[in-house]
């Protein structure tokens, strides 16, 4: 009866383990990466996933191993050990490198997500608002949608005035960000009202919006979701499942109604030639919030 | 019983039961007032998972209670409220005073060999400071506009907008009929950002700072105790783990706290008298309203709320891991190995406490280059936890293991404790954090640590103690039933969170499924929902034991763990004063597995012959 309790811990860490084992085939798991950097990310993951895995393993074996060897019977004597130094040094020192390891191999892409340039360790310098890009985007955050603003000719003059202020020829959407397969798109984050988090799961990127700042943001999509075709002026969905843009930080009762979707056009000339119609289409409609050309799942407030 | 008779008199009931300065009283009102409100949290996660495995159909049979305008349903803004009251309720009216104001004031002087705390009559506001908290946070929900919903984290600028002077056009009248059941109405406080966020919010921060104030008394209180009223012969390294991790909690407490109730003050004045400390220069706009420009900053928030906050995290764990330390000890009949690295290894985890807390932040527009550092903290905090766990385990090696209730109510502790530690090292790795930052892993890592961990370990504490507390011994096949449904339920519930975590799903959200890239984790959201209402049941039988025991358990004796610690020297329950005659301490408290015909040797036991002891 006793040695029940060691199963009992048993049962439940194997089916723990299944549960992440079955998850990748089911569906269940991280979504597809399609930005440059993800693959770093999704290493780092595995990387941690294998480490955390191995203790995992270590230690619930150790304890389901002790509860059973160690249950009280006729004849086993507890032993009089009041501690190891040596064990000690061990047990600090191991799990020590292997965590130091851990974060230093993580700082390099976290740089490349965040701008920073490391030279050596020092000095580390924060590029903010001034990286090369070949798109800006400023997407605005409020009770509850996203608002994008594009500028004619992808890279307006100075970004961070643009950022802040716009201009009469920019092309405004409602939760749609479009973009092209390569691009480096720079987008300038902000917020009207409280924090919002602009979350791309595919793109493993999420940054907080916060009201008073521009937060700058990057990224790199390497696979492409949708072609413009400009005769029938119908964006084609060359993907499977729509790659969608959520908001992770609460902000009010409709938080989960922040849903936008992402679109990465084939080649820069097909955004282009989206862009054209887009802006034209703007323009009859001389209206300066114009609908979204695909509906989205805007939240339709307020 | 030798409940009345050691001083003489007979004290009214009043001041015996009810205003009563005696710590072990307090301790046990913080324990029963604490079990009230673990099932009104427990009952609003019920209500938050209901809606989140089902999220689009009316609720059978609680759906007729919402308002007629919800339709069946509950409201998004009502939501809200629930998973803010939810976490809020649990942290501040749960966890901390169970685990340190039952804990705390029920076992230092019990421990330390004490009468009573340093100071009686503080130690009976620091329970009476809370009646104020627990009235107005309960009230909170039948307050105009509901109660605070913007998240137990209550980030400006959802939630301190509001005050009519903040704004240049004042707001809808009061009456909204979103919220019939308004009791107190003044549309003055109503924000533009949320319902909740007008008066609910002003109830929720002046009941936090009720909270922050008893907490503080309870520290004072346990510093001084503990540095102060030992018996002779306790000294710091023959301290119980249990005194250590409480005395440190208290001085995390101590210098964590201020910074809390600062805050809250200040979004209390923003909220009040319209100041702007947490609104950004520039002023924000919510449809037609607009607020005047102010000159704050809404980031301040956030580093003020995780500098008590993130210690805050250590503060409803290592009391727990304390407790069971002293109860794997006693189960296992073999000395606490490694007791002083364990010692160290909580001062290391509490000092490193005070350097992470923009590990919360990452994703918060704090500057990138911050993030490594409080990254490379945060992964060195896994360092003394790791410590922690190889030494527990290497307690329970060659021991001789019973297999209690409480023993195996820590032993779970130690369990899910390594799952909730090791899921911390991904969302302390920044790049992945960006990924995982306000998903369902963060969720699942935060109840492994205070759910799975911190509640095993009350449970555990309360069944060790019970005996001490009301002389009578709890139901053990009971405790037994309760305890592995516990464990499996709880885990059924809580470990598919990682999995809804890794497939991205955010938090807080009401309906997850209009999002196509969540809709296959849906069956996962509904086995968790089943499981978590079949754990919500489980603790029913908690409380029948509680009580069924309180008053038909049979009789413990002084020791009935064969225990060392100086609290199983006094009588089962220990009368007004505690000891008969305070106790000398002549050794540790784990001298277990001893040759002779008893296995183990008190703390205060005066045979000396051909004794060892450890220091």
């Amino acid at each position: 009866m006793q040695k029940c309790w060691g199963l009992l811990f048993a049962a439940v860490n194997i089916a723990a383990i299944a549960l992440f084992a079955i998850s990748p085939a089911m569906g269940w798991w991280l979504p597809r990466n399609i930005a440059s950097y993800g693959a770093d990310v999704d290493h780092l993951f595995n990387l941690i996933l294998i480490a955390t895995g191995f203790f995992f393993v270590l230690t619930q074996g150790i304890l389901v191993y002790v509860m059973i060897r160690f249950a009280a019977r006729d004849g086993l004597k507890a032993r009089n050990i009041h501690g190891n130094t040596t064990l000690e040094l061990v047990w600090t020192l191991v799990p020590a490198s292997i965590l130091i390891y851990i974060g230093f191999a993580q700082i390099p892409t976290w740089a490349k997500m965040k701008y920073i340039e490391i030279d050596t360790l020092f000095p580390v310098t924060y590029k903010g608002s001034n990286i090369e890009s070949d798109l800006h985007v400023t997407v605005l955050g409020r009770q509850w949608e996203w608002r994008m603003r594009y500028p004619q000719g992808n890279i307006p003059a100075e970004p961070s005035v643009w950022a802040d202020s716009g201009n009469l020829n920019d092309l405004h959407l409602v939760n749609e960000l479009h973009a092209w397969k390569d691009a480096r798109v720079k987008i300038h984050l902000k917020t009207q009202d409280v924090i919002h988090s602009f979350f791309l799961p595919n793109l493993r990127l999420k940054q907080d919006a916060l009201p008073g700042k521009i937060m700058p943001m990057w990224f790199q999509p390497i696979e492409a979701n949708v072609r413009y075709n400009p005769r029938t002026k119908v964006l084609e969905e060359i993907g499977s499942l729509p790659w969608e843009i959520a908001c992770a930080e609460l902000c009010g009762g409709n938080h989960y109604r922040m849903r936008g979707k992402l679109f990465i056009h084939e080649s820069k000339q097909d955004y282009e030639l989206w862009f054209a119609d887009a802006l034209k289409n703007q323009r009859l409609h001389e209206s300066p919030r114009p609908q979204p050309i695909v509906a989205a799942g805007n939240g339709g407030q307020p | 019983m030798s409940h009345n008779d050691s001083h003489g008199t007979k004290p009214g009931f009043l001041s015996t039961y009810l205003f009563s300065e005696d710590h072990k009283i307090i301790g046990i009102q913080f324990l029963f007032s604490g079990l009230i409100f673990f099932a009104i949290g427990g009952i609003l996660a019920l209500l938050v998972r209901l809606q989140l495995a089902w999220p689009d159909g009316n609720l059978p049979y609680i759906g007729r209670w919402f308002p007629q305008s919800w339709g069946g349903k509950m409201s998004p803004e009502f939501y809200t409220m629930l998973f803010t009251m939810h976490a809020s309720v649990m942290i501040f009216f749960v966890i901390i005073p169970w685990l340190t104001g039952a804990f705390g004031n029920f076992l230092i002087p019990l421990m330390i060999g004490a009468r009573d705390m340093a100071f009686p009559k503080l130690n009976m506001l620091s329970y009476w400071v809370m009646w104020p908290a627990f009235i107005i946070i309960m009230s909170s929900f039948f307050v105009d506009g509901g109660a605070a919903s913007s998240g137990w984290t209550g980030y400006p600028t959802l939630s301190n907008v509001g005050a009519e002077a903040g704004l240049e056009k004042s707001l809808p009248k009061a009456g909204d009929p979103s919220t019939p059941y308004s009791i107190l109405k003044d549309d003055s406080y109503n924000s533009p950002a949320a319902p909740g966020a007008g008066m609910g919010q002003i109830f929720w921060l002046v009941s936090l700072i009720f909270v922050g104030i008893g907490s503080m008394m309870g520290s004072v209180n346990y510093i001084t105790t503990i540095l102060n009223m030992r018996a002779p012969g306790m000294n710091l390294m023959r301290m119980p783990l249990t005194v250590w991790s409480l005395f440190i909690t208290a001085i995390l407490q101590a210098l964590a706290l201020p910074v809390l109730t600062v805050a809250l003050m200040l979004q209390l004045l923003d909220k009040l008298i319209a100041t702007s400390f947490f609104l950004p220069p520039g002023g924000l706009s919510f449809g037609n309203w607009h607020t005047t420009p102010g000159g704050g900053q809404p980031l301040l928030w956030q580093h003020l709320f995780w500098f008590y906050s993130h210690p805050a995290v250590y503060i409803m764990i290592l009391p727990a891991m304390g407790v069971v330390s002293d109860i794997i000890a006693t189960f296992a009949r073999k000395p606490m190995f490694g007791y002083k690295p364990m010692v160290f290894s909580m001062a290391t985890i509490a000092g490193l406490g005070f350097i992470v807390w923009g590990h919360h932040m990452f994703q918060s527009g704090m500057d990138p280059r911050l993030g490594t550092g409080f990254m490379l903290a945060t992964i060195l905090i896994a360092v003394p936890s790791a410590i922690k766990t190889f030494n527990w385990l290497a307690t329970l090696w060659g021991a001789g293991i019973l297999y209690s209730t409480a023993m195996l109510n820590a032993l779970a502790f130690v369990s899910m404790f390594v799952i909730g530690g090791l899921s911390g090292i991904f969302m302390a790795a920044t790049p992945v954090d960006v990924y995982f930052h306000d998903t369902y892993f963060i969720v699942a890592h935060i109840h492994y640590v205070l759910f799975m961990s911190s509640i095993f370990g009350i449970f555990a504490g309360i069944t060790f103690w019970f005996p001490k507390m009301f002389g009578k011994l709890m139901n053990e096949p009971l405790g037994k039933i309760h305890f592995a449904l516990t464990f499996i339920f709880g885990n059924l519930t809580f470990f598919p969170m990682h999995i809804l975590g890794i497939g991205g799903h955010p938090r807080r959200y009401y309906d997850p499924t209009i999002y196509q890239y969540l809709e296959n984790l849906q069956p996962l959201n509904q086995f968790m929902t089943i499981s978590a209402i079949l754990l919500g049941l489980t603790q029913i039988l908690f409380v029948i034991n509680i009580f069924y025991s309180v008053f038909f358990g049979p009789k413990a004796d002084k020791n009935p763990w064969n225990s060392n610690t100086l609290e199983w020297d006094a009588p089962s329950p220990p009368p007004h004063g505690n000891f008969e005659q305070i106790p000398i301490v002549s050794r540790g408290p784990y001298e277990y597995a001893l040759e002779g015909p008893s296995d183990h040797l008190m703390q205060s036991a005066t045979t000396g012959e051909g004794e060892k002891t450890h220091e």
